[in-house]
């Protein structure tokens, strides 16, 4: 178990990804039309199932990184790979496609199945970058404390979302188009520093020689 | 409290993405059917807005780093990296779309009918201070921690406000004069100064991260 300290920034840290801002205009544009209660149970069930992805990453990432044999260094060089190029796409206030490519949207819109769990939970709520990230700081101290703390965090992290999801039709007319890529262009550059961060200590713990 | 001559780098380093000439096309298509009380109001406000948002990042900008648990090596590289990528769109004389969106170009358009609504955003918040304005301010704060140097860097956020002020003011005289050729000439040259400045962020941030960098004889 780490200090309090240490878990306020990865509070922080998981947040500038889990942050509720981009997957609430996705959530009006999909929503449009349906009656206030339908929006409402696709928000708690996007919530819902966000938070069981979530804590699947917790508890069993470092499981399934160990079944595909590949090792937390190298999954911290990839994963910062993968959040920089998502972070470059906040900042440019573009929809990263690691989140939603325009097809994807395209075929969400005119189908009739539920979208709690494809595609409002999984990629929106936890998408690559998400699941990344919360794997690698849950690996940052062993133990079922630290677990437990992560599982918190994540759990608050998607309440979070919850309650945007909720208020996101207003929201999103209140910020605007631009209020909202202001936002986003914000994250994307603290998300940015999180990627270099875990880039550099992977890199580090890879080529020991690098860091003398 | 830096020599004065690293001052004079930082205020030049500052102009060239704290600057007005990517607002200055945005700010004249914008406001052509406004009076000229008007104009001036508006490029008051976006000045003001675009000085609150440089003095929170000279003075706030280190604390918002420590609270996400952010070493300023991994922002040097960060920002370095986001400013490279701007500055090659400058380099090509695109509006970096860090900078502004066509769709929020459109969302601005339909609001400037109330043209006091566009002054904070987009004009001064992303178009003058965006990502890439916020950290090259961060990082040059961070290049010495007196108060005197916090007071430094906020005299140089002011003055280019002023500039800033007097550029939008002077909008549709330079437009006008310097033509969409003179503009894009301008924006390219920033462009380069811009690219070596993010080489300069990148380098400084690696050494501290990779220390074997800067080890003799490697």
């Amino acid at each position: 178990m780490l200090e309090l300290e240490d878990y306020v920034k990865i509070f922080f840290g998981v947040f500038a990804i889990m942050g509720p801002f981009s997957a609430m205009p996705i959530f009006v544009n999909l929503t449009a039309g349906k009656s206030k209660i339908e929006k409402n149970q696709l928000a708690k069930n996007a919530s819902i199932a966000g938070l069981m992805v979530a804590l699947c990453s917790v508890w069993l990432g470092t499981y399934i990184l160990g079944f595909f044999n590949i090792g937390i260094p190298a999954f911290r060089v990839a994963g910062g790979i993968l959040l920089l190029t998502l972070a470059i796409n906040m900042i440019n206030a573009k929809i990263p496609g690691a989140k939603q490519t325009p097809e994807e949207l395209a075929e969400a819109k005119v189908s009739n199945r539920d979208l709690a769990i494809i595609p409002l939970a999984i990629p929106l709520i936890m998408g690559p970058g998400a699941i990344s990230t919360v794997i690698v700081f849950s690996n940052n101290a062993q133990g079922v404390g630290h677990l437990g703390m992560m599982s918190l965090i994540v759990a608050v992290l998607i309440l979070n979302i919850y309650i945007f999801l909720r208020a996101a039709a207003y929201l999103s007319e209140k910020l605007g188009l631009i209020g909202i890529n202001v936002i986003s262009r914000i994250m994307g550059l603290i998300l940015a520093s999180i990627s270099i961060e875990f880039m550099a200590s992977g890199l580090i713990k890879l080529f020991p020689g690098w860091g003398v | 409290m830096l020599p004065l001559a690293d001052y004079l780098q930082i205020v030049i380093g500052i102009m060239t993405i704290f600057s007005p000439f990517a607002a200055i096309p945005i700010f004249v298509s914008l406001t052509s059917n406004t009076t000229a009380i008007q104009k001036n109001e508006t490029a008051k406000t976006a000045a003001i807005a675009a000085c609150i948002a440089g003095l929170v990042s000279v003075w706030i900008g280190q604390y918002v780093l420590q609270f996400f648990g952010i070493s300023i090596s991994s922002f040097k590289i960060a920002g370095g990296i986001l400013l490279l990528l701007m500055s090659i769109n400058m380099l090509n004389a695109k509006t970096p779309n860090a900078k502004n969106t066509k769709e929020e170009l459109e969302e601005a358009q339909e609001k400037s009918i109330n043209i006091s609504e566009i002054a904070v955003v987009p004009l001064a918040i992303p178009l003058i201070a965006g990502p890439g304005s916020i950290s090259t301010i961060i990082i040059f704060t961070q290049q010495a921690n007196t108060l005197l140097h916090l007071l430094m860097m906020s005299a140089i956020i002011v003055s280019i406000s002023v500039y800033i002020f007097l550029m939008l003011k002077m909008s549709t005289i330079i437009s006008n004069k310097l033509g969409v050729t003179g503009i894009n000439i301008i924006s390219r040259v920033m462009g380069l100064i811009l690219a070596s400045i993010s080489i300069e962020f990148i380098i400084s941030g690696l050494l501290i991260v990779f220390p074997i960098l800067s080890a003799k004889g490697f």
